[in-house]
């Protein structure tokens, strides 16, 4: 049967020409149910007067969109404008987040859920010659909403076109020779496959007029991804800059202007040193230089390869602000911001929590032990409904070594070898956030004391790691001094780390979490490494349980 | 026949996979972009500092247009790797408005010039089987320059996509002036009238070089940006002479003066500024065609060789569809009467 298959395909492919029809036909009709699919997610976008006239995108059921920052400018006063579906209805949009120097914005339909939504894509793994899919509402020619589609090729990658003054850069985007005019501005580009790969907001113009000449660029929707977070958050998000100017060398770059106090000076780069790559992404031109950094948030960590006479050396820094020259006041909705930290940890619960679980448990234990330098500590952690957080160092034969026990984010009892005990850090402070992190976990948001946490919006892991994983950040106040970073997946909604700093003397406890795994019922991370300064630590937990 | 048939239907999923999945742009794109370099030099007015050219020898040999930017005193390419060469101008060729330049190594002596290359390059040393490679219209092409100058570096130029819609003679002007070159240009979709895009290569889907985006033009016919390319051949016989492989013959201008030379039969239309007036004669050349067979000042014409002309800009038109040294017939309105004459060509010398 193979060998009779392998004679049919030669024949088949012997008969050439019919095939090839049959074959572009087929790939006409995918296009075609792919824009079907994809259509009704894209938004017409109208101020409140329904004037002007732009373009958005549907991300989520919810009705969360992107468009461009240029596009929303005008109703930033009143945060409202209005949204067309191809359902030929007209919705309320309630604009969000802003990005005014990357050209983004992020808004909300609202109405009946589900609305129809597209997925971001992976744009860096776009290529020159791939097939772009416009959709959007140029010259608002749309009357009921259908939106208007435009094909053509990827043209060019990783494109840097500067901005205006600090503003509406095109950082990292992607080039298409699909008709983009304008109206278009804001709407998505899809690839074939229907992904939203970008943004569409910029056109390159000659002196015939502002029309579409085979030159449209879109903001890439890897870019996007990392300022979602603060976007959603209904903050204004900051872009990064290592303060630092680089020249050309022939196909190489070297640094030469360097700010005193910059990152980059603060991680000791010196003029003249050439900059072989920014996270594992070569550097070939001052344009590129440009591009990838400006598609980076500030504060975020990027990993840099610099080169002194022949020597490579790994730095890793967080990038300083980009500090915007005329930009209108922004003042963030606490009421939005409220809101995302509470969808933050619904996913959270959502991602460990099967269906059936309690959302208010009187009582569960944590068992497992913790590696050090010096031997292995066995702890137990427990608590019974709304009493207080009771931790346990066991010794080998069993006793207790020390004994910790908190209410509310106070350590209101601590007895036994309490030297003996790693980490050495202020445990109030960890115990606290573990508390805090537990009733996240276990008890309905709507319950939960929220008021003095904030989104503030992305981080991502370890960039010697490559992990390209956006994290949101929500923070929160604790124990005076202290200040607990929770960080949560972007794509799976699980906790991947925790940060908690005692501000006065800076010192620092780190927990990152692996990827969570089936514990007796729910899904949690089997090993915890703690990081505090120089020292590091393995927990591996072995059992969980929960009494009903 | 039941397994033939589901063996069929796999063997076109695989298939339908495959091409779903494989740009065909992509071959042409990786033929475009090493052959294409960045080009820096002398901005004035209109002219952009920047543009386009093609290398079409493997020690440096590089074509692109005839324009001011390379009259800067350093006219500066930059090739696909990023290597920034030195160009010296060797060749201008104002009929085919058309030049080629010469890559040389930066800061390099003038004498005694260490050999540049072996660059990759698209072969111009067109033979006689090189005709059957011509382009067809709605043959799909892919393009690679760097209009507005989007790309540094070792960045790769853009590309843009579209088909041949036409071969076709060029008439067209830049400014106020007409554009010199009247011979054979391609016709494409895609916009390539952009600051920078001259001098762009053109291949078809096979990647074949088919063409070079010529300069930017207004069309004497529609007046509006000229989107077109310069076919392989004009490019094939500006190459060989520019290399000296064949003699300059002045070929074109030769061939432009009997297939292309305006028609004129010596009658001049009354004419007041940008009005669209009636086609009037005002005056007659002495000893013109038009002299010789009785046509005055006052008369109306009515149609040029049997096709009606209603003002003087039509009646333009239709003069350069006309091919010089054959007779045009006029029909006349003189006064009330309806006059038929046959303008018989004058005698090239």
């Amino acid at each position: 049967m193979v060998l009779l298959c392998i004679v049919l395909g030669l024949l088949s492919i012997a008969a050439g020409p019919a095939s090839t029809a049959d074959l572009v036909a087929r790939a006409e009709q995918r296009r075609i149910e792919v824009i079907e699919r994809v259509a009704p997610s894209v938004v017409c976008v109208f101020d409140s007067h329904q004037r002007g006239g732009g373009s958005g995108v549907i991300i989520d059921a919810e009705g969360y969109g992107l468009t461009n920052y240029h596009v929303v400018a005008e109703m930033l006063e009143t945060r409202r404008g209005l949204g067309g579906l191809s359902d030929g209805k007209l919705y309320e949009l309630e604009v969000l987040g802003i990005d005014p120097t990357g050209d983004v914005a992020m808004f909300r339909l609202l109405g009946d859920h589900p609305f129809p939504f597209s997925s971001l894509g992976d744009s860096d793994a776009v290529r020159v010659g791939d097939t772009a899919i416009a959709i959007g509402n140029p010259f608002t020619l749309s009357e009921d909403y259908t939106p208007t589609v435009t094909t053509g090729l990827v043209t060019g990658v990783h494109r840097y076109q500067a901005g205006v003054g600090r503003n509406l850069v095109y950082s990292d985007c992607l080039q298409v020779d699909a008709a983009i005019n304008p109206g278009n501005s804001g709407g998505p580009l899809f690839n074939r496959e229907g992904e939203v790969i970008g943004i569409n907001g910029r056109i390159s113009v000659n002196r015939r007029g502002r029309l579409n000449v085979g030159f449209g660029y879109a903001i890439s929707s890897n870019q996007i991804k990392r300022f979602m977070p603060a976007l959603r958050a209904g903050l204004k998000a900051q872009h990064g800059t290592l303060q630092a100017t680089v020249a050309s060398e022939g196909p190489h770059v070297v640094f030469d202007r360097i700010a005193p106090e910059s990152a980059a000076a603060l991680a000791g780069i010196q003029r003249g040193e050439r900059l072989t790559s920014i996270d594992a992404i070569p550097i070939a031109s001052g344009n590129q230089y440009l591009g990838l950094l400006g598609a980076y948030p500030a504060d975020w960590p990027i990993h840099l390869v610099v080169e002194r006479d022949g020597q490579a050396r790994d730095v890793v820094l967080r990038l300083d602000a980009v500090v915007p020259k005329s930009q209108r006041p922004f003042q963030p909705d606490r009421e939005v911001n409220q809101r995302e930290v509470e969808r933050v940890l619904r996913r959270f619960q959502k991602a460990v929590l099967s269906e059936r679980m309690p959302r208010r448990p009187p009582s569960w234990a944590w068992r497992g032990r913790r590696e050090t330098a010096t031997g292995t500590q066995r702890f137990t952690a427990s608590q019974v409904g709304d009493g207080p957080l009771r931790v346990q160092r066991l010794r080998d034969d069993g006793s207790v070594a020390a004994l910790l026990v908190a209410t509310e984010g106070t350590v209101t009892e601590a007895v036994g070898d309490l030297e003996a005990l790693e980490p050495p850090l202020d445990v109030k402070l960890t115990l606290a956030a573990t508390f805090v992190m537990h009733r996240w976990l276990l008890e309905n948001v709507e319950t939960i004391d929220l008021s003095g946490v904030r989104h503030v919006g992305g981080d991502r892991l370890d960039p010697r790691a490559k992990d390209d994983r956006v994290l949101e950040v929500l923070e929160w106040n604790v124990c005076q001094t202290g200040l607990a970073r929770f960080e949560f997946d972007l794509q799976t909604g699980f906790l991947a780390r925790v940060r908690v700093r005692d501000v006065p003397t800076g010192k620092e406890f780190v927990m990152d979490l692996d990827s969570p795994q089936d514990i007796g019922g729910l899904k949690w991370s089997q090993e915890i490494h703690i990081t505090v300064g120089e020292k590091r630590y393995r927990d591996l937990l072995s059992d969980w349980e929960l009494s009903p | 026949m039941t397994i033939g048939r589901t063996c069929h239907g796999l063997l076109a999923a695989t298939l339908l996979a495959a091409a779903s999945f494989a740009s065909p742009y992509q071959g042409p794109i990786e033929a475009l972009l090493p052959r294409v370099v960045k080009l820096y030099g002398l901005a004035a007015g209109a002219q952009a500092g920047y543009g386009t050219g093609v290398i079409v020898s493997e020690d440096g040999l590089v074509l692109t247009v005839f324009s001011l930017l390379i009259d800067a005193r350093h006219v500066r390419v930059v090739t696909s790797d990023g290597t920034l060469y030195d160009a010296e101008v060797v060749r201008r060729d104002a009929d085919r408005q058309l030049a080629m330049l010469r890559l040389r190594p930066p800061g390099a002596a003038a004498e005694g010039q260490p050999a540049v290359g072996p660059l990759p390059y698209f072969d111009l040393a067109c033979g006689e089987a090189d005709a059957e490679k011509r382009v067809r219209s709605g043959d799909w092409v892919v393009i690679a320059g760097n209009p507005f100058k989007v790309a540094e570096g070792a960045e790769p130029v853009s590309i843009a996509h579209g088909i041949v819609s036409a071969r076709t003679r060029l008439d067209a002007r830049r400014s106020f002036k007409d554009f010199p070159y009247r011979g054979d240009v391609l016709v494409l979709d895609a916009v390539t009238s952009n600051p920078g895009g001259p001098g762009s290569a053109v291949v078809d889907i096979e990647g074949r070089f088919v063409g070079m985006v010529g300069r930017e033009v207004t069309s004497n016919l529609t007046h509006t940006h000229f989107n077109y390319a310069m076919p392989r051949d004009v490019l094939c016989e500006f190459f060989l002479e520019a290399t000296g492989k064949r003699p300059l013959s002045v070929p074109l201008a030769a061939q432009m003066a009997t297939e292309n030379v305006p028609v004129d039969p010596g009658i001049r239309l009354t004419r007041t500024g940008y009005r669209s007036l009636p086609p009037m004669v005002e005056r007659i050349r002495k000893g013109s065609p038009a002299e010789r067979a009785g046509v005055r000042p006052d008369d109306l014409i009515l149609s040029v060789n049997g096709r009606s002309v209603s003002d003087a800009s039509e009646y333009d038109e239709r003069l350069k569809s006309l091919t010089a040294g054959e007779p045009i017939d006029l029909v006349i309105r003189r006064g009330r009467t309806i006059v038929s004459v046959r303008l018989e060509p004058e005698k090239t010398p």
